[in-house]
């Protein structure tokens, strides 16, 4: 068994890489192998318990449905009752104002200089994505 | 050593020559990056001297591409054998 860890810089729809290291993670896993997933920068904004809207949305069910494609919490959540670690940076949160929003379940609060560091000490492969 | 890249730009992997130094380089395109995996533009990669040039398959299949001979198509349970395989990995 190894041990991958993927710092990711990048939140749920600017780009693809979130959904790469989901669903990366999620194949590393399944082949017994561990994973710690760090969140920082934009990667941060993935860490938070989602906030329902409560009035009209104003989007017809296929733009629902399209935009749903890009809400990650659940497959992260998932990740997390798998096995996976994963730890948020709370600097670049605060610079994002969501350093007080509630985490998904088995999302920690973490840092670089100990979360970060604790997860690359023990990686066997360990590279950023962003 | 794997280099991802995961943008249409060949301009970035001028960097992975440098970054390999002498050890073997492979080539994982995903997301955008597979548009590189096409055929008519894939030989503008064979400069670049990769043991192995990859691309990720559901990239592919989200986009329509049909990849060049020379481009190896793998599966997210492939990707993680080679990622493991070259312990060193970086994202262009």
């Amino acid at each position: 068994m190894a041990t991958i860890t993927i710092t990711l810089l990048s939140g749920a729809v600017e780009n693809e890489n979130a959904d790469f290291a989901l669903r990366l993670s999620r194949a590393a896993l399944a082949k017994g192998h561990k994973v710690n997933i760090f969140l920082f920068g934009n990667g941060c904004n993935l860490a938070n318990k989602e906030v329902p809207y409560s009035g009209d949305r104003g989007m017809n069910e296929a733009l629902t449905a399209f935009m749903d494609t890009f809400r990650l919490s659940a497959r992260l959540e998932e990740l997390t009752s798998q096995g996976a670690e994963v730890a948020t940076c709370h600097t670049t949160e605060y610079a994002r104002g969501t350093e007080g929003c509630a985490y998904l379940d088995g999302v920690e609060r973490g840092n670089v200089g100990s979360s970060l560091t604790k997860f690359l000490i023990n990686s066997d492969v360990a590279f950023t994505l962003g | 050593m794997l280099f991802l890249l995961n943008r249409p730009e060949p301009g970035a992997l001028s960097l992975a020559a440098g970054l390999a130094g002498d050890e073997d380089a492979e080539l994982l395109l995903i997301s955008d990056g597979v548009y590189l995996a096409r055929e008519s533009v894939f030989k503008n990669l064979s400069g670049h001297d990769f043991e192995e040039i990859y691309a990720e398959a559901k990239a592919l299949s989200d986009r329509g591409i049909d990849p060049d001979s020379g481009c190896e198509v793998k599966e997210m349970d492939e990707i993680v054998d080679i990622i493991l395989d070259n312990e060193k990995v970086v994202n262009l």
